[in-house]
């Protein structure tokens, strides 16, 4: 029977020192390593003769305490596309769903990674498409900035605005078609290393 | 003073309780399904409830977002049905943005914001019954809901008041001590661990060498409530984790 160590905030945990690093749920303070949430320990022995403590929580969605980071790969939806910026609402952040959406702004310089004056927004994203973004600041007004200046950034699905609301296939990079009237849409489709739909 | 005596000559307060008692504490977790967290706490005949939700992204005004930290919006309101004459109260009256504030002072010193930036976190509490120590009710309350949300803290951040009548100091004053005692009444919201005292509020005069003998009983009285709050933490943990 292994016995479960139960703790809250403020409990003292281990003393902190070259070989222990303290994950998620801790923080250190004054060379101890204390618990920042009410949840079971996790102490983990590492090959390398290092270890890892963090606490666990019991609740059922996992942490869902989580904001865009630098850096982080985010599943957005386009909400409205101006001449210059495209305004997103991120709904996940590194494959975690989110309860409350994030605003975030792409800019157009930053659709692309060669020819940013050229691109033409209404050209790579329309209202409604979800795409894969990566986190790459915090713009003015506090809103997230990210980009899709990369191959496996852009487009993932996109639906058909003819009639019938069908997710259309990509052909290529830059053009999606629906799989029912094959109408052919410009997008920036992202380069999904295993497409899994469709 | 009307003939109502805060400490009688026994030794007994107008409840009954002796100088050095805090009123029977209950907490519960998870009154409400749509927030984050919540906690519902009773003391004495105080009942208090809060309910937080975050972090999420900043509503409103975008520009009081801070770059490298969360930041904390506290509400603090009373129920028109809280105190014995029913009264409504308007939203932004002085007493409630007083301790809006302080609590909001708690909260960031408390949680570990530097995990969040560009994030927003609600503490909303409201007093559903009033008698006396409305404010360190609050902080408790708030506490639990934290926790039970699962936002990193620093520690169990406790609050509980006290008094001075004659030479004797009263922990945890209830609504007759706090309105009709012409004696001071102080508040102290700290971190058990490290004693850090995170608020310190007072109203009333104080003579100078009874302001240690109070903080020493307000003290003592939130190490008090503390235990309380950590046996509710650990069963309600424990609960979760055998289902």
């Amino acid at each position: 029977m292994d016995k479960t160590i139960h703790c809250i905030p403020g409990d003292c945990l281990v003393k902190s020192d070259e070989w222990m690093t303290g994950l998620k749920g801790t923080y250190s303070r004054n060379g101890y390593i204390y618990a920042s949430i009410a949840g079971t320990v996790k102490l983990v022995h590492n090959n390398d003769n290092t270890k890892t403590i963090e606490v666990v929580t019991v609740s059922g969605d996992g942490n869902r305490h989580l904001v865009p980071q630098l850096g982080s790969i985010v599943t957005c939806r386009v909400l409205s596309i101006t001449c210059n910026l495209v305004r997103l609402n991120i709904h996940c952040i590194e494959g975690q769903v989110l309860k409350q959406p994030f605003r975030a702004l792409l800019r157009k310089e930053d659709i692309k990674e060669v020819d940013s004056e050229k691109t033409q927004i209404c050209n790579c994203f329309r209202p409604s498409d979800i795409i894969l973004a990566k986190v790459i600041g915090f713009g003015e007004n506090n809103s997230c900035l990210v980009t899709t200046a990369h191959n496996e950034l852009g487009v993932v699905v996109a639906l058909n605005h003819s009639g019938v609301w069908i997710p259309m296939k990509p052909i290529s990079w830059t053009q999606m078609s629906c799989p029912i009237t094959y109408a052919c849409e410009p997008r920036k489709v992202a380069q999904l290393a295993n497409p899994c739909m469709h | 003073m009307a003939g109502i005596e805060l400490l009688s000559d026994e030794g007994l307060r107008c409840d009954g309780r002796r100088p050095n008692e805090v009123r029977k504490m209950s907490c519960s977790f998870g009154v409400f399904d749509q927030s984050d967290g919540s906690a519902y706490v009773e003391l004495g005949n105080t009942r208090v409830l809060a309910a937080v939700y975050g972090p999420h992204d900043i509503r409103g005004a975008r520009s009081k977002a801070r770059h490298d930290r969360a930041v904390i919006n506290c509400q603090y309101s009373m129920a028109t049905f809280s105190t014995s004459e029913r009264k409504h109260r308007q939203r932004g009256d002085y007493r409630s943005l007083e301790i809006t504030s302080n609590l909001r002072e708690v909260f960031e010193n408390a949680i570990l914001t530097e995990l969040f930036p560009h994030s927003q976190i609600d503490i909303f509490v409201e007093v559903l019954q009033s008698d006396g120590s409305n404010y360190s009710a609050c902080v408790n309350a708030a506490t639990l809901a934290v926790i039970h949300a699962g936002i990193p803290i620093k520690d169990v951040v406790c609050a509980c008041s006290a008094s001075m009548v004659g030479d004797h100091s009263l922990v945890d004053i209830n609504y007759m001590e706090e309105s009709v005692g012409s004696g001071p009444n102080m508040t102290i919201a700290l971190l058990p661990k490290s004693k850090q005292i995170l608020s310190m509020e007072s109203s009333g005069r104080m003579h100078s060498t009874a302001v240690s003998q109070v903080m020493d009983s307000a003290m003592t009285g939130c190490q008090e409530i503390l235990q309380v709050m950590k046996a509710s933490i650990l069963s309600h943990t424990k609960e979760l984790n055998k289902q």
